[in-house]
């Protein structure tokens, strides 16, 4: 049973209606995993650089499948693109990013990855700015902690490579 | 700036790793430095110098110029970074400190470092412009390369200075470097050395050797060869050992310059240079001194750079300044043989509250009473019929200081002048001893050169 989602205006009410609108352009993604169906308007789904040139290319049909992505994610994506579209002031979006990317890391990581794929610029550094000011000005042990990297460097190595990099300290 | 104060650990190397370029590309140096002793694998991929210090240089610098271009030879992009970040800090405008003590031939100002200079970022170099009037007149102000700095293969910085602005393109810039033909006075190699806190030592570089060449034909007629100890070795294309040299830029351009580099071209260099003394004109070094605050803000609507005429009718540039004294200073900078040049005082105010309109009778016959000073064109009008907004007293001049005018007696209406701010934000002063107004118009926009033509 496939469910169908409208991003866009909560009157209408069927697929025919949104067609025979006659000033914008609607597009149908549909996430291959869990099947789920998003409809957009087209101005809001050519922020993903892999679908404009789909579009571009001609290459899009009405329904576009996209792979890779969850379902989840790409409600939260449309939901993003849709904003970024609509609104023009910075310090508006810049509120609106904060409060969106109040997300869990498993969320985050969904997101960032599906953002990469799509090749949305916008989306992926303001989810990548986000980790990366988490780490900014801690030290090595703490981004360990934060990024669940494992130490596998003796003692020695880490001093060698203090000594190497130790000109980008002189700021 | 997160909101979250206690980061929820993510897991980063379950990332693609062009998902963790990009995260690693928003942070610095030294963060970068920190952040390689957190494992193998990351220190590894920190080392990385075509993918993470590309990423680094792109994000910092990418829109700024074209980072591949400057990359010859053996460039690291991580060496790159390190000498871009250095060289950001020339970007803006500079003014010379004191007077130019490289004067040119009498009357001609031309051979002087500039008086204004504004470094901006080229595709694969950054270029200084002398900021001046055209010389048709008017109000239109053009600036014109004087300065260049780029790197050689070893990624060091070398550094040209033109002052007659002679070269207009990088590649012309190139092409002269490799060509024994140059025009008297011409290049003239320079080190910029950045002394802290906004100033920087501009020096003749006298070890600069070419190996391709023997740097430039001064005054008297005589090929320079630069470094004392310029051992030249074989014929043909090796470097001295230590100095900068322009055979590998030349390479780098070969297919465009030159093809056909070595052979005949070389051996005719060889033979020349052996027949050249050892003598230059020693070229004095020149301060500069950064010019911070070159735009207004609202709460300092007079500060920054602007474009006025005077009563000598031609451009001249007036930097306005807020002092910590609560004080207004302007001064002009300059290029000219006159005293007090390069930085000539003009006028100082202590009170900086605006009058508002409407103003007293008195207050509009002194505006009224007086001429705009204009071009000759009189239809380039910058303000039309601009209506005043706010006035403010100027109640100190200079003039009190120069040696010629300590006869005259402290008369308080010598000293007294206006500012008449008009709507559009720009504003002309004019002092009380004369009936003249001069308006200015801005000529920077965020800091930013505006437009030239």
């Amino acid at each position: 049973m496939k469910k169908l989602k409208f991003i866009g205006n909560p009157l209408l009410q069927s697929r025919e209606k949104i067609n025979m609108s006659s000033d914008k352009k609607w597009l149908t993604l549909k996430t291959t995993e869990d099947n789920e169906e998003f409809v957009v308007e087209e101005s809001v789904a050519i922020m993903s650089n892999v679908i404009k040139n789909m579009v571009e290319d001609g290459c899009a049909s009405s329904v576009i499948p996209v792979p890779r992505v969850k379902g989840n994610a790409m409600g939260k994506i449309i939901e993003f693109c849709k904003k970024h579209t609509e609104e023009s002031d910075e310090k508006v979006l810049k509120e609106f990013d904060a409060e969106f990317l109040n997300l869990g890391p498993d969320a985050l990581y969904d997101l960032m990855v599906s953002a990469n794929f799509l090749e949305i610029k916008v989306l992926l550094d303001s989810v990548t700015t986000k980790v990366a000011d988490m780490i900014k000005g801690k030290s090595s042990e703490e981004i360990r902690n934060i990024l669940k990297i494992e130490n596998d460097l003796s003692a020695e190595e880490i001093e060698e490579s203090r000594r190497e990099n130790c000109w980008t300290r002189q700021e | 700036m997160t909101t979250q104060n206690d980061a929820v650990p993510i897991a980063f190397p379950d990332f693609p790793e062009d998902v963790q370029l990009t995260i690693l590309s928003f942070l610095n140096q030294s963060e970068i430095s920190t952040f390689s002793c957190t494992s193998k694998r990351f220190y590894s991929l920190c080392n990385n110098d075509s993918k993470l210090w590309f990423s680094l240089c792109d994000r910092k610098f990418g829109s700024k110029t074209r980072i591949k271009k400057w990359v010859t030879g053996q460039i690291t992009y991580k060496r790159l970074y390190k000498t871009l970040c250095e060289l950001e800090g020339l970007i803006g405008f500079w003014r010379r400190s004191g007077q130019s003590k490289n004067c040119g031939s009498p009357g001609n100002v031309g051979d002087q470092t500039p008086a204004l200079v504004y470094f901006q970022w080229g595709d694969c170099f950054i270029s200084g412009c002398r900021v001046s009037g055209s010389r048709e007149g008017g109000y239109d102000v053009v600036k014109r390369p004087c300065f260049w700095i780029c790197l050689n293969s070893e990624g060091e910085c070398v550094s040209f200075l033109d002052p007659n602005c002679r070269v207009e393109g990088f590649e012309e810039l190139v092409a002269k470097c490799d060509d024994l033909g140059f025009v008297e006075n011409e290049l003239i190699p320079v080190n910029v050395n950045f002394m802290g806190g906004g100033h920087v030592v501009v020096e003749e570089n006298v070890n600069y050797v070419s190996s391709s060449g023997s740097g430039e034909i001064r005054k008297s007629g005589v090929v320079k060869v630069g470094s004392p100890r310029g051992e030249e070795g074989d014929e043909g294309v090796e470097n001295v050992i230590g100095s900068p040299v322009m055979s590998d830029m030349y390479q780098y351009f070969a297919n465009r310059t030159s093809p056909g580099a070595g052979g005949e071209r070389w051996s005719r260099r060889q033979r020349r240079r052996e027949k050249v003394k050892k003598c230059w004109k020693k070229w004095e070094p020149e301060h500069y001194v950064k010019i911070v605050n070159c735009s207004p803000t609202p709460a300092r609507p007079l500060q920054g750079l602007w474009k006025g005429i005077c009563d000598d009718m031609k451009l001249d540039f007036y930097l306005v300044a807020y002092d910590d004294i609560g004080g207004i200073a302007c001064r002009r900078v300059e290029d000219s043989s006159k005293p007090f040049s390069g930085y000539a005082p003009v006028f100082w105010t202590s009170n900086t509250t605006f009058i508002e309109s409407p103003f007293s009778p008195e207050e509009n016959y002194i505006y009224d009473s007086r001429t705009h000073l204009r071009p000759p064109d009189a239809s380039d009008c910058i303000h039309g019929d601009e209506a005043v907004a706010r006035i403010l007293y100027i109640n100190s001049s200079y003039d009190l200081v120069i040696p010629d005018l300590a006869e005259t007696s402290v008369n308080p209406r010598q000293v007294e002048g206006r500012i008449w701010q008009y709507g559009n934000g720009t504003f002309g002063f004019g002092f009380l001893r004369d009936n003249h107004i001069v308006d200015l118009k801005l000529i920077t926009r965020n800091d930013h050169l505006l437009d030239t033509s």
